[in-house]
């Protein structure tokens, strides 16, 4: 089953905003059982791309295909093979913890005893379940990102798609948050992570991408892609790093 | 700063209008509309200009601008909502106190449509009271004394509900005060104007409600130049003291709410809790779906505030009929027994911001592959939780209360039949303008200024096709006034239309949901930066 072998795939996919570029014919393909770092600067269309992936922006050209599944011409088998945390976006914040997970897990039609069964688990593993019955909106950023991830997981999902996955955890939860994702690649799912923190991709992560300009720059396992620098140095050198000028911001040093 | 802000009032209106084309559309409408309102009282000004009258010109002026002022206060309450776009609470982190913000805001707040067209209009008194010099300038400071009022009471006004309605424990109180208040207003002015009714001229009438009007905190500063003209300089002096009292002591309320905002932004004031129990309503809406759908919808009705609000409205709407109804010598009881028809075309605009309330977090519906139909479905669900028993009661009750138990069929096909329909229609039609509205916990009386004109469309197009859908089942319910066994037919119509209304909203309107889902997306979160 050759296809079975890549996870995710996007073909050609384009998205503008107006005058504005934001994906320009990418194309990536994520082996099945891989931990997949994708990294870029800031408005490098890494959410773009993950929302084209995911359903939630139509791209303007290209195909994303999820273990086989077309995610615009077949978005229901599609999306049950993917969990999904995204960035930037609102939860139904106005539920408990709880009521949350219950609330993901009844719309992926997972039966209700392992919806309970399982939500108490994952409270449990991420630290929550003092938290559970308290309102989603009265929670802190790295907690939001929590109960987010435990959204994306609770279908046991072929595929995981993180948006900045790891921003705002602290350090234990975080640690946590590492091992539960190694465990399940190693169970056989495939995570496909943004971040732009490159000490974070390089210990986690085996395959990477790097975007920069809605463009792919290079792709493969980490060694590859790295060849013998650290990620970071090779990161500044594919993206263009910016040497500080001595003069500028001489303000700044003044106070 | 003023000119900072007005500037920076200017850019973002510039960049909204292009960014959409729908804010472009609503803006050029509302400049027509506010055109023709200031066409309109201008002419009228020339009129009482011309008749000369003094009494006439104060009557009129007065009663009219009062009722200007408190249109603004309660407009931005209940209707419109404030705009929002320099909120106080985007100014947290910069180190600028109130008191530096607060001239700009205010030139700022004037610098929208509502705001010139307020300033235009009230410019007319000059010209009302143009025969003498000091007439005249007693206008022009009534008319900037009037016009400070009217925006710092409506600021002052929206700022002190929205801390109420900030804290979940004064939340619910606060929506119930507010609709009760605006409930007794009506009630008010229906007594006095019957009071006034009893015995006297018409001229006389006018005269005693100016001067009631004119004593008021919304008729101080119009009711200046009146004074000056009949000669009543301890009045006029009086007036002038306690308008610019007011302006000072609005400015100043204003001031400290804004400090308060500047300290302690609205967002996330929302209160801990643990939240219990709630097992029942998952239970009775089932494990699928659109019974979490459903169930989750439910629990919104009750937790955000702009749901419980709308709820509030529906309550009180009917109730404010029926007892405007009974303060009158010989009230109509059809009026009374038909009121209930309010609500369920009202209920329209409820449903169809549906979508827009949920704002981003509509991306889960989205990438979880919840079904277009299973989405609508569940959301009529929980609102028909609600609203069919609220309904039947209230329909219950208005017939009880006229005593036409003869008419209970036709009140109740009639009342029903059309929510339904709405309910379907809206389910149908928001799929394609769902709009947009800002974030739970953020200012509730705020409003985007660009959605307002999607949801307005919506609004429009629901109303009018629902309206004509079921004016077969009201035509049978009010031909049962004389012929009784209409009232049967008007059940079956109401059965029939409403079953085919909620196809159309569940089928027709999941099947374009399915294909629109980023779509409707990208409009309801077209606040969000």
């Amino acid at each position: 089953m050759a296809v079975n072998q890549i996870a995710l795939s996007l073909q050609g996919l384009h998205k503008s905003f107006g005058a504005k570029l934001a994906v320009d014919d990418l194309t990536l393909e994520v082996p099945a059982g891989s931990m997949f770092g994708l990294v870029g600067p800031n408005g490098a269309g890494k959410t773009t791309t993950l929302s084209m992936a995911t359903g939630l922006l139509r791209p303007d050209a290209g195909r994303a295909v999820v273990l086989g599944a077309d995610v615009w011409s077949d978005p229901a088998a599609a999306k049950a093979l993917m969990g999904v945390l995204p960035d930037g976006l609102r939860l139904f914040d106005r539920l408990s913890g709880r009521e949350l997970l219950r609330y993901v897990g009844l719309l992926r039609s997972v039966p209700a005893e392992l919806v309970t069964a399982r939500s108490g688990e994952l409270l449990e593993a991420l630290g929550l379940t003092e938290d559970a019955d308290n309102l989603v909106v009265d929670y802190s950023a790295g907690m939001t990102k929590k109960i987010g991830l435990a959204c994306a997981l609770i279908h046991a999902p072929r595929l995981l798609l993180l948006d900045e996955p790891l921003e705002a955890v602290d350090p234990v939860s975080g640690e946590t948050i590492r091992a539960i994702l190694r465990s399940y690649v190693a169970g056989g799912g495939t995570v496909v992570l943004s971040s732009h923190v490159m000490e974070l991709v390089e210990s986690l992560c085996d395959t990477v991408a790097v975007v920069a300009q809605g463009r792919v720059l290079a792709t493969g396992p980490l060694d590859e892609v790295r060849a013998g620098e650290s990620l970071q140095r090779r990161f500044i050198s594919l993206v263009g790093g910016r040497e500080l000028d001595q003069e500028a911001l001489a303000w700044l040093r003044s106070s | 700063m003023v000119a900072v802000l007005v500037r920076l009032k200017l850019a973002l209106l510039r960049n909204t209008l292009t960014r959409s084309v729908w804010a472009l559309v609503g803006l050029v409408l509302g400049g027509l509309y506010a055109l023709g309102l200031v066409a309109a009282a201008y002419a009228g000004f020339v009129a009482l200009r011309l008749s000369g009258s003094p009494e006439l010109v104060s009557g009129v002026t007065v009663i009219g601008f009062s009722a200007v002022t408190l249109g603004w206060v309660l407009f931005s309450v209940l209707v419109s909502g404030i705009d929002e776009t320099l909120s106080p609470a985007r100014f947290a982190l910069l180190p600028l106190s109130a008191r530096r913000l607060q001239p700009g805001l205010f030139a700022a707040g004037l610098l929208g449509l509502p705001g010139l067209a307020t300033t235009v209009v009230a410019l007319g008194l000059v010209v009302v009271w143009s025969r003498s010099v000091g007439t005249a300038v007693a206008a022009l400071v009534a008319v900037v004394l009037g016009v400070a009022t009217c925006f710092l009471l409506s600021r002052l006004v929206t700022a002190a509900l929205a801390e109420l309605l900030s804290t979940r424990r004064f939340r619910d109180i606060a929506v119930v005060v507010l609709a009760l208040s605006g409930a007794g207003i009506g009630i008010g002015v229906n007594v006095v104007a019957d009071s006034f009714a009893t015995g006297t001229s018409w001229t006389g009438l006018l005269g005693r409600v100016t001067d009631v009007v004119g004593w008021t905190p919304l008729g101080w500063a119009w009711a200046l130049p009146a004074a000056v003209a009949e000669g009543a300089w301890l009045g006029a002096a009086a007036r002038l003291l306690l308008a610019v009292g007011l302006v000072v002591l609005a400015w100043i309320g204003w001031g400290h709410f804004l400090q308060v905002r500047l300290t302690s932004p609205l967002e996330g004031q929302s209160g801990s809790g643990k939240v219990r129990g709630g097992a029942a309503v998952d239970r009775w809406f089932g494990a699928t779906p659109r019974g979490a759908v459903a169930a989750r919808s439910l629990r919104y009705w009750r937790r955000d505030p702009r749901h419980l609000a709308n709820l509030a409205a529906l309550v009180v709407l009917p109730v404010l009929v029926v007892v405007m109804q009974l303060t009158q010598d010989a009230p109509n009881e059809l009026v009374v027994v038909f009121s209930p028809l309010l609500v369920a075309f009202l209920l329209g605009s409820v449903l169809a911001m549906e979508l827009a309330y949920d704002g981003s977090a509509l991306a889960l519906h989205i990438h979880t592959g919840l079904r277009g139909s299973d989405d609508r479905l569940g959301r009529l669900m929980a609102a028909g939780t609600l609203v069919v028993p609220a309904l039947v009661v209230i329909s219950v009750a208005c017939v009880a209360i006229a005593g036409r138990w003869d008419l209970l069929l036709a009140v109740l096909s009639m009342t029903l039949g059309a929510a339904v329909v709405i309910a379907g229609v809206s389910s149908w039609i928001s799929v394609f303008w769902p709009g947009h509205a800002p974030p739970p916990g953020a200012n509730p009386f705020g409003k985007g200024s660009s959605g307002g004109f999607e949801a307005l469309l919506s609004f429009t197009v629901v109303t009018g096709i629902s309206f004509v859908a079921s004016l077969p089942v009201l035509a049978a319910g009010i031909g049962s006034l004389w012929i009784g066994w209409l009232q049967w037919v008007a059940l079956l119509l109401a059965v029939g239309i409403g079953g085919v209304a909620l196809w159309l909203g569940v089928r027709v309107g999941g099947r374009a949901l399915d294909r629109r889902w980023p779509e409707v997306l990208r409009s309801v979160t077209a606040l969000d930066a």
